[in-house]
């Protein structure tokens, strides 16, 4: 029970850097609609609000999905985790399908707002890297 | 079974689009045959080699993560985030194929001035 919630508090949103993550996500998110918006046609920043909001939505569901996957005493079965999985994948599948069949966004945009989380894990990734560099820098 | 269906359909649907090519110009059928061939072999391909590339790599993740939850049961939340991390990193790869394939097949920006350039009706 104990180990059960240490690994759920690590896991949770008491996590320091997923919470860092989930922050830098909106952050990011935030950024290149406000910028679309100034800069851009509507159709594009239409774009970028979808892709971004999938993204986001799919990045909280693969964290809740495998959560429940990997606490014990809380376990789910493993087909409803597959289940889950593949009904995720295919949601954001047919989401991606009708916006861009339909030509409801500028295909642009919606790859600028699919690039959210990644945009925000290479930022995070240098800064860790260059906190790194640095250590190793005053270490010298 | 399966694949017989599949086979069957493609051929079925191939052969409605020649034909309803060849009621125009025989040359600008080929021409605008090619172009289709050539951006559903894309589309199909593209998002075949996007998903083998990140079913390989998220295979590869979840098994060093299962390892290592296996040798250290108390640091399971730490890789849980990382993998997690991962994962989402990984995916998107396969969304951005999905979005290119998709655009490809529907959106594809270049249609109208390939078949401008052919002859075909728009």
């Amino acid at each position: 029970m104990n180990r059960g919630l240490s690994i759920w508090k690590v896991g949770s949103l008491e996590d320091p850097f997923l919470n860092k993550v989930r922050l830098m996500n909106g952050a990011v998110f935030a950024l290149l609609l406000l910028g679309s918006m100034i800069f851009m046609p509507p159709l594009f920043t239409f774009g970028v609000a979808l892709g971004g909001l999938i993204v986001l939505v799919n990045f909280h569901l693969l964290y809740r999905i495998l959560k429940k996957a990997f606490i014990p005493d809380h376990l789910a079965s493993p087909k409803s985790v597959i289940i889950k999985y593949y009904l995720r994948l295919l949601g954001t599948g047919l989401i991606l399908y009708f916006l861009i069949a339909k030509r409801l966004v500028d295909p642009l945009g919606l790859v600028v707002g699919l690039s959210v989380v990644v945009i925000n894990l290479i930022l995070l990734g240098f800064n860790e890297m260059r906190k790194i560099l640095f250590k190793v820098k005053e270490a010298n | 079974m399966v694949k017989k269906v599949a086979l069957l359909t493609i051929t079925a649907l191939l052969s409605m689009v020649a034909m309803a090519f060849a009621e125009a110009n025989p040359q600008v059928a080929a021409a605008g045959l090619n172009v289709y061939y050539g951006v559903v072999l894309a589309a199909g391909l593209g998002i075949a080699i996007a998903a083998l590339g990140t079913g390989i790599g998220q295979g590869l993740g979840l098994k060093s993560a299962v390892e290592g939850v296996a040798r250290n049961p108390e640091a399971s939340g730490k890789i849980m985030v990382t993998m997690i991390i991962g994962l989402a990193m990984i995916e998107s790869l396969c969304i951005y194929a999905l979005v290119v394939s998709l655009i490809l097949l529907y959106a594809y920006p270049m249609a109208t001035p390939i078949a401008k350039m052919i002859g075909l009706p728009l």
